[in-house]
């Protein structure tokens, strides 16, 4: 493939950006953003769609259902505290807390910049004549190793 | 998936199984299970995870360890007053 097309956070699935990159024909991700003036909005669609974002979110939500089943157990239900109506609120926060706090990695284009990436992904793209993606990252002490994946 | 995506699916699996068990029982038991659960999490991913994530983990292990003195004394206060 002459112009392949590169989406460095495929392993979050972000389809309806693929769909775009494939449609206007820009190489990089920053590319069509710049290009096409939508960075902000580009930017913020995309952050969105991050898991540790995602994450971030539901533990919210689930903190807020949980301070308010406490706060009712206690305060607004006119019969006894029950007990696994506590329990449901603490299980609630904690699970929230946990996603709030646990889920912080952030996808490849936070942790390094696309452009230095992209370099890279383009040689090795064009050697193997097909398209790459990286699918995921892990770290073995100081080491980042990435999952590629080619095709699709 | 992510290790610590991995982790709180884990932690997030045995709070809920916890709350299943002990549906009619108090809430010292549950909090002590839960903080079991998250100790031996902590200990068997120690060599897979990263530093951010362990002084994070060890964030809830203090929280739940004031949460199990607390337990523990009101225990022991109740077992002298008698």
């Amino acid at each position: 493939m002459k112009n392949p097309l590169f989406f460095f956070d495929v392993k979050n699935t972000k389809i309806s950006s693929v769909f775009l990159l494939k449609k206007e024909k820009y190489k990089t991700f920053d590319q069509y953003a710049h290009q096409t003036g939508r960075t902000t909005k580009v930017k913020q669609h995309t952050r969105v769609h991050q898991p540790y974002i995602r994450a971030k979110l539901f533990g919210g939500v689930l903190i807020a259902i949980g301070g308010a089943l406490l706060s009712f157990t206690f305060f607004l239900s006119p019969n006894p505290p029950d007990p696994f109506h506590i329990k449901l609120a603490f299980t609630a926060l904690l699970i929230g807390a946990f996603m709030m706090l646990l889920i912080t990695e952030q996808p490849t284009c936070g942790q390094y910049p696309c452009s230095a990436w992209s370099a890279v992904l383009t040689a090795i793209t064009q050697a193997a004549q097909e398209k790459i993606w990286v699918q995921e990252t892990s770290r073995v002490g100081n080491k980042t190793i990435f999952h590629l994946k080619i095709g699709g | 998936m992510l290790i610590s995506e991995k982790i709180t699916l884990v932690i997030a699996l045995w709070i809920l199984l916890i709350l299943l068990i002990t549906n009619d029982t108090d809430l010292e038991l549950f909090f002590v299970l839960i903080f079991i659960g998250v100790l031996i999490i902590r200990a068997l991913t120690d060599v897979f995870i990263t530093t951010t994530l362990k002084h994070r983990m060890n964030l809830f292990i203090y929280l739940f360890i004031v949460v199990f003195m607390v337990i523990v004394g009101n225990k022991i206060i109740t077992i002298l007053a008698v």
